[in-house]
């Protein structure tokens, strides 16, 4: 086979990487020199770390950050814990299989807004939640379950609106394992939790990192469902920068602006890491041992 | 002892009934092979033993014991899957060891245990590998080796060799029964391919339609088949129709066929006076005998390396004669005789077979 020269080969991905390179680094640029006080909305240009020490030093910028690796850490675990089992229940099509299916993705052609208004309504002062809880006899009186401190109500809708993503992917990924390698799973020994965390999980591994990823970067930088349900006393960090920039404290909204940014990088690099490590871990330890036992073996 | 038993197994898909009160009965230490045509049947039955299926009526018991509601990881037994089904994740070492892990033997035992499968089924240099890395002989291998390493109390293979060329095939069901006899383990083996079931077999069962045909030794099947199935599916034996013209002896009949009147040597007396007969190809001698002499032209000839195939035409049937060297070809005379302890009489009547 003749390998293609590097330069045809550079030239033929520039189009599309080229692109990237030059838009994200277009914005990674700017929200980086705007964040240490270049290219100043609102006053003289400078380089400065001031904004920086102003907005480090705030309990406030600490409980946002807090906050919103919560909510997307748990959002993303949620949803994708959610997904699997439906996946594998789907896996095999039975009479109604693809209808479930449709109706299980509808929340991804519900806008964000949209679906924060619908769950309002529902645990409201009067609502479906209410009134269900006064008939079991749970509540004695309608209570407010709105914007809960815990954000309970928040992650419920985060999970509701991102679960069918998650699915999405996982769905194809679990298809995709053989039913003679679940089946010999089992053969040998292994429950259903074990077939999930031996092979099923091993095997979707990176459908489980693209959803965790992709789910905990928009959960983390949530504004809309955090301004309608989310709890009062504590500020997402999306908020926290809408904060400063109705204020116009451009650079501090800057600065959060760029947390935002690398925590969704960090965390998602986190996030993939973990499962991989968690799941897919290479028993590089045990092959040597294996070694280490034959050659001793053959010296004797 | 019994090491696998299954009574009155029958299971049903809707209205379909895909075994019909089967009955298997395996010795500890035995092989026994489910022989039959696509859809008869004997996948299903393996996946009832294995527990990945639970039959509508009947029970399964291993090794006395009634395992039928047992779920198959609960279950001693140890699978070879036709696609072999290793974990693609895994290493050949982590596959060899993934049921003793669940077992949760300890390393030291894992490892011993390991060393003696590498060394039987000779997979040392492989472990590293992944199963892609891997020729489709050597993933058979450890995929016996990975049913191997649990030491299961019956191991059951399904179509195990299906997927490998003819020449690797022959070497590896060589493999497959010298280990079982070395491990004396109860096997149960799932194949369409004859020669497979009569090179490896202890005991075959035949089924047809969900249905046992016949169950027998490979030299009871292939030597006295009981029905026009069993004959034609092991072994493609020469069927015919034959009328009972006399009884000379009480083991010996005359029957009328479209050979001409043949000597047939039965201990069981044939189920109607219109009846089939079977023999086998080979089964032919060349030359004059003392009874079943046969004259007729070579219509058609067909080498086939170890043995060659004549065959003719008579009363609108064709049959065949095998023969190991031959000069004779299209047109030529030949004469040749039967034995009369070479022709069984089948058990299915004429109408049955018509219909």
């Amino acid at each position: 086979m003749i390998r293609p020269s590097p330069w045809l080969i550079t030239l033929l991905l520039l189009p599309g990487i080229g692109l990237i390179v030059v838009f994200i680094g277009a914005v990674i640029y700017i929200a980086i020199a705007q964040s240490i006080g270049f290219y100043n909305l609102s006053g003289e240009s400078g380089f400065t770390l001031e904004s920086w020490d102003k907005l480090l030093a705030r309990k406030s910028y600490w409980t946002a950050v807090r906050y919103s690796l919560f909510i997307g850490f748990w959002a993303a675990v949620l949803s994708v814990a959610a997904a699997y089992p439906i996946a594998l229940w789907l896996r095999k099509p039975f009479k109604g299989s693809l209808t479930v299916s449709a109706l299980l993705k509808a929340p991804l052609m519900i806008h964000g807004i949209v679906a924060a208004f619908l769950f309002l309504n529902i645990i409201s002062f009067n609502g479906i939640v209410n009134q269900f809880m006064i008939w079991t006899g749970l509540f004695d009186a309608p209570r407010r379950l709105q914007n809960d401190s815990g954000a309970w109500g928040l992650l419920f809708l985060q999970v509701w609106k991102n679960m069918p993503f998650a699915l999405l992917l996982l769905t194809g990924a679990v298809q995709s394992i053989s039913q003679d390698t679940l089946n010999a799973a089992q053969d040998l020994g292994a429950g259903a939790i074990e077939r999930f965390r031996r092979v099923i999980a091993p095997l979707t591994v990176s459908a489980m990192q693209a959803a965790l990823i992709i789910i905990f970067i928009d959960a983390l930088a949530d504004f809309t469902f955090q301004t309608t349900v989310g709890p009062t006393n504590r500020q997402s960090l999306a908020q926290y920068m809408d904060f400063f920039r109705s204020r116009g404290r451009w650079n501090e909204a800057a600065g959060v602006g760029v947390t935002l940014m690398a925590l969704s990088l960090a965390g998602a690099i986190v996030l993939a890491v973990t499962a991989r490590l968690i799941f897919r871990k290479r028993p590089i330890g045990r092959v040597l041992a294996w070694y280490e036992i034959r050659n001793k073996e053959a010296r004797s | 002892m019994l090491g696998l038993a299954a009574k009155d197994i029958v299971v049903r898909f809707g209205e379909v009934e895909a075994l019909k009160s089967i009955d298997l009965d395996v010795p500890t230490g035995s092989f026994l092979t489910l022989l039959g045509p696509s859809g008869c049947g004997k996948t299903t039955l393996l996946n009832v033993i294995s527990g990945f299926l639970k039959p509508t009526e009947g029970r399964v018991f291993i090794d006395a014991k009634d395992v039928t509601e047992m779920p198959p990881e609960q279950r001693d037994t140890a699978l070879c899957f036709q696609s072999y089904a290793l974990f693609p994740h895994l290493s050949v070492e982590e596959n060899l060891v993934f049921g003793l892990r669940q077992q949760g033997m300890p390393p030291s035992e894992r490892a011993e245990r390991l060393r003696d499968v590498v060394q039987q089924l000779d997979l040392g240099a492989h472990l590293a590998k992944l199963p892609n890395q891997l020729s489709g002989g050597q993933q058979q291998r450890v995929s016996l080796g990975r049913a191997l390493t649990v030491r299961p109390s019956v191991i059951l293979f399904d179509e195990p060799l299906s997927n490998l060329d003819a020449k690797l095939r022959e070497s590896v069901r060589h493999e497959i029964r010298s280990i079982q006899q070395k491990f004396g383990l109860t096997a149960v083996y799932v194949t369409h391919d004859q020669n497979e079931a009569l090179a490896m077999s202890d005991k075959i069962f035949v089924l047809n339609e969900g249905q046992l045909e016949q169950a027998g030794t490979p030299e009871d099947l292939y030597h006295r088949p009981r029905t026009r199935f069993v004959a034609d599916f092991v072994g493609s034996a020469n069927v015919m129709q034959a009328r009972v013209i006399a009884q000379p002896d009480a083991s010996m009949w005359q029957v009328e066929t479209p050979l001409g009147q043949l000597m047939v040597r039965s201990d069981t007396a044939p189920v109607a006076d219109t009846v089939l007969i079977a023999w086998r190809a080979e089964a032919a001698v060349m030359g004059m005998g003392p009874a079943n002499i046969v004259t007729t032209q070579v219509g058609r000839r067909s080498f086939e390396g170890a043995y060659t195939d004549l065959f003719f035409d008579a009363d609108g049937e064709t049959f065949r004669v095998q023969q190991t060297r031959t000069t004779l070809v299209a047109g030529d005379e030949m004469s040749f005789h039967i034995l009369p302890d070479n022709i069984v009489f089948l058990s299915d009547t004429v109408s049955q077979v018509a219909s």
